[in-house]
């Protein structure tokens, strides 16, 4: 089998299966925009909603808001062929958000069916000194097969976070985090329409391999948001002319994610500390978002399409990138391939053009694994992955659209010649070398 | 002009010498024939050819240096010269004759005719010719136990010769290995994406590489030329081809105890029992030559004075000194000699069988391992090898590590099969009644085959 006969197969093979995928994850076939629902006695302000997860469900004991999280061992899919052993809160990675209101009591009980020791922290939450979550510090640790019971009122309004202070290192990396939101009693400022909630995370998955390694300090080759990997993300989908709300949390061992956002600027509102000053604002189209903080941005969703937000780190973008090869771009694959198939017959050169093409090869990889590997668009295919995922803005009316259906004559395409000649531009012009 | 030297020689032979050995090819080849072995020819045999040209296996060879060995057909040459009747014939009668005149007068002469015969020799002849035979029994049973050598150098030399060849195939699997690595490593240099450093790295692995190749080429011409010896192959014979090293048999030898069946089908022990005997004969023989080695008789007529007179005479010797005691005492010395020689070398028979055994069983469980374990599991480092590098998750050059490693360790499993092979064929010679042979032990055990070197500083 020759190059071009490989490549062949990779595009039936592999564009079945990754289309197979697509459709299997719903993300071809998005959900239509429906009114988000509105949380009562808040001054009409909308519930979260956080792609691929879920909300923690409250029972109303007594005027107090009881939740129940079980810290256990969970079996999760991080996308389509992508699957681990990890740690999360009630069957789930990450936890469920928990969402409740400035002023509300809460009572939450945390149960460890984990094999060791955990607490949970209420990142960023003003409470007393003893239901801070600090093992050793504020409280014993939660022994495995015990119910420890936090509670609190929530006194201060904002976009929080929640993760374990025992063994932080193990548990954090094994996805034990989750987004804590309140909000505030009386809302102030424009009344947003949709309001999401993006935990990034990373990870190191050895392409093979079914558990994160809880001890890596660098070369995470998994970025997630929600503990998901595009094309595994829900996109964000709403209306054309929604104020749309994003809040970032970033519990990641190692790093912080720039996430940017096409097509439209936005205003960082909020950190986990509290609001920004409207006059402090200004237009952005990045967020850093730092280790260990939450970031809040608002903007007016006013530009229709499908609309791409990821964070900015390449590497990042890219599942299960290896970093150990030689450099290949430039080579001839000629030169190389007859050699090597002569002991290793299966063996091809990849890279020589760059790496955009990997994703659309069907060669055999690891099991479990998905490196490098591309989804289909509606142009061909996306060769971002990881800490990847869309906006969809569509006017009422075409909800149910798939893709973004682009006006005439808005979509960049082969020049045309007569047009380029007009415009005095030569394709084939040369440049003085520098 | 060779093709009509051989079809002469094999003409003189057929016709002169042939016919003169048969009387010791007809007394050698039984006991070979007894084991599965073809009987020595009395001229070189077209079953040989038949033989050579289809691949060679070590049986196969074994048969070919008995069909055609020239130095076993020297030894069996050799044995017409032990014949009883020509090593110890009847006495010949002495005839004596005189003649005698007086220098002064002129009588007659005296004449004096004497004939004796020496009657003590002629009684001891049979009991010599027993001590003969018993010493052509034994040449017989040495030439057969040679015969038995002959075959087990053979099948040595050609299991040596098909382990020379299969690590030729692996050091050139090897050859080309690093050959695939250091292509890459010039593209990547030519075009900017590599040091001269690792370029250089992969370089001196292709030099050394070929260098290994030679050696494995010029083992592989020796083991060829080692196997031209040991089967007495010259000139279109050695055209031949071998067949592949064998694999791992299916059954694991038995572990019983057949010791005693490679003593007793020993062929060494029992010539050195006819050896024995022979000297026991000979001792027998020279004891009652003391007496009777001179004993003669004769009748003599002379005529002295002109008288005729006739008598008779017997001759003896008397026994004080001599008497045939001291070559009787040699003789038993080297019967107690070979005595002890044979229980030396049953117990030689034993410990071999015992090495062998425990040798074979050894290898075929290392040969197990490396065909059912380690060979899979390179074959399956290679396999997740080159899917990792296919998910970029190794380079290149870590996949040519994987296959050098399989490629190592199917070197090791030459090795293994090797050691396998001659264990086996010492167990089957010993157990026909070969003597223990020097220099068909083991080679060196086959070594781990060690990980691959990293990537060679591409990444």
């Amino acid at each position: 089998m020759n190059r071009r006969d490989f490549m062949h197969l990779g595009a039936l093979a592999g564009g079945t299966l990754v289309a197979g995928r697509a459709l299997g994850e719903g993300l071809a076939d998005a959900p239509p925009p429906d009114p988000a629902r509105v949380l009562p006695g808040t001054g009409g302000q909308v519930a979260v909603h956080t792609p691929n997860g879920s909300t923690l469900p409250w029972r109303i004991v007594d005027g107090v808001k009881v939740g129940h999280l079980v810290a256990m061992p969970v079996q999760h899919t991080f996308t389509a062929g992508l699957e681990a052993e990890v740690w999360g809160y009630n069957g789930q990675c990450h936890g469920p958000t928990i969402e409740a209101v400035e002023g509300d009591r809460v009572r939450l009980y945390v149960t460890n069916r984990l094999p060791e020791p955990t607490t949970v922290h209420w990142h960023g939450v003003i409470l007393p000194n003893g239901m801070d979550g600090v093992a050793g510090l504020n409280q014993r640790a939660i022994p495995p097969g015990e119910t420890f019971c936090y509670e609190f009122p929530l006194v201060k309004p904002g976009t929080f976070m929640y993760h374990p202070h025992a063994d932080e290192m193990t548990q954090m990396a094994l996805g034990l985090v989750g987004m804590f939101i309140i909000h505030p009693r009386r809302p102030t400022g424009p009344r947003v329409q949709r309001d999401f909630a993006l935990m990034t995370h990373e990870w190191k998955l050895q392409p093979g391999a079914r558990r994160p390694d809880p001890g890596a300090m660098s070369d995470f080759n998994l970025l997630t948001f929600n503990a998901r990997a595009y094309p595994g993300t829900e996109p964000l989908v709403v209306r054309r002319g929604d104020r749309v709300r994003l809040r970032f949390g970033n519990l990641s061992a190692m790093d912080h994610h720039p996430i940017h956002l096409h097509g439209h600027a936005f205003e960082l509102t909020a950190t986990d500390g509290g609001d920004v000053p409207r006059g402090a604002r200004y237009p952005e189209t990045t967020v850093l978002v730092p280790v260990g903080a939450t970031r809040v941005v608002e903007f007016i969703a006013d530009m229709p399409g499908d609309w791409a937000m990821h964070c900015h780190m390449t590497h990042h973008v890219m599942t299960q990138m290896g970093h150990d090869g030689p450099v290949l771009i430039g080579a001839d694959p000629a030169r190389i391939d007859p050699r090597v198939q002569a002991v290793v017959p299966g063996y091809m050169t990849m890279g020589h053009d760059g790496m955009g093409a990997m994703g659309e090869m069907a060669m055999p990889f690891p099991e479990n694994s998905q490196p490098m590997r591309a989804s289909p668009g509606p142009f061909g295919p996306i060769d971002m992955g990881g800490m990847f995922t869309l906006l969809k803005v569509r006017d009422a009316g075409t909800e149910g659209d798939a893709w973004y259906r682009h006006p005439n004559g808005t979509v960049a395409e082969r020049a045309d010649p007569a047009r380029l000649e007009a415009d005095g531009v030569d394709p084939d012009v040369a440049f003085p070398k520098a | 002009m060779s093709t009509l030297r051989l079809a002469l020689a094999a003409t003189l032979l057929t016709a002169c010498g042939a016919p003169s050995l048969r009387p010791e090819l007809d007394a050698v080849n039984p006991p070979i024939a007894r084991r599965g072995l073809p009987p020595l020819p009395a001229a070189p045999d077209p079953a040989a050819s038949a033989l050579l040209a289809e691949p060679l296996t070590p049986e196969a060879a074994a048969r070919v240096a008995l069909l055609r060995h020239g130095a076993l057909a020297a030894e069996v040459a050799e044995l017409a010269a032990l014949r009883p009747d020509r090593q110890v014939a009847w006495p010949d009668p002495h005839l004596e004759a005189g003649l005698s005149k007086a220098l002064s007068g002129d009588e007659a002469p005296d004449v004096e005719i004497a004939v004796e015969y020496p009657i003590g020799r002629a009684a001891l002849l049979q009991m010599r010719r027993s001590a003969a035979r018993q010493a052509q029994a034994a040449a017989r049973w040495r030439v057969a136990d040679a015969a038995l050598a002959t075959a087990q150098r053979a099948r040595v030399a050609l299991l040596h010769s098909q382990a020379a060849e299969a690590r030729l195939a692996v050091q050139i699997e090897g050859l080309k290995g690093v050959q695939a690595a250091y292509a890459v490593a010039l593209e990547l240099r030519r075009v900017g994406n590599t040091t001269a450093l690792a370029l250089a790295r992969e370089r001196a692995a292709v030099a050394e590489a070929r260098l290994a190749v030679a050696q494995a080429e010029a083992q592989a011409l020796s083991a060829r030329e080692a196997v031209h010896r040991a089967l007495g192959l010259a000139g279109a014979a050695t055209t031949w081809r071998a067949a592949p090293l064998a694999g791992v048999p299916a059954a694991e030898p038995g572990t019983d105890d057949r010791e005693g069946q490679a003593v007793r089908h020993s062929l060494a022990l029992q010539a050195l029992d006819a050896q024995a005997q022979a000297e026991a004969d000979r001792a027998g023989a020279a004891e009652a030559g003391g007496w009777l080695d001179d004993l003669a008789v004769g009748v003599r007529t002379e005529r002295r004075e002109g008288t005729w007179e006739l008598g008779a005479m017997v001759g003896l010797a008397l026994p004080l000194f001599d008497g045939g005691r001291g070559e009787g005492a040699q003789a038993e010395a080297r019967g107690a000699g070979l005595r002890l020689r044979a229980e030396a070398a049953a117990v030689d028979v034993r410990s071999a069988f015992r090495d062998a055994r425990d040798r074979l069983l050894s290898a075929r469980r290392q040969a197990l391992h490396l065909r059912d374990a380690v060979i899979p599991a390179r074959e399956a480092v290679l396999a997740e090898s080159l899917r990792a590098c296919n998910a970029m998750q190794i380079s290149v050059f870590q996949l040519l590590a994987a296959q050098r490693d399989l490629t190592a360790a199917r070197g090791a499993d030459v090795d293994a099969r090797l050691a396998m092979g001659l264990a086996q064929a010492t167990l089957h010679h010993l157990l026909m009644g070969g003597a223990p042979m020097e220099g068909a032990a083991l080679p060196a055990a086959p070594q781990a085959p060690a990980a691959a070197a990293d990537d060679g500083g591409h990444g």
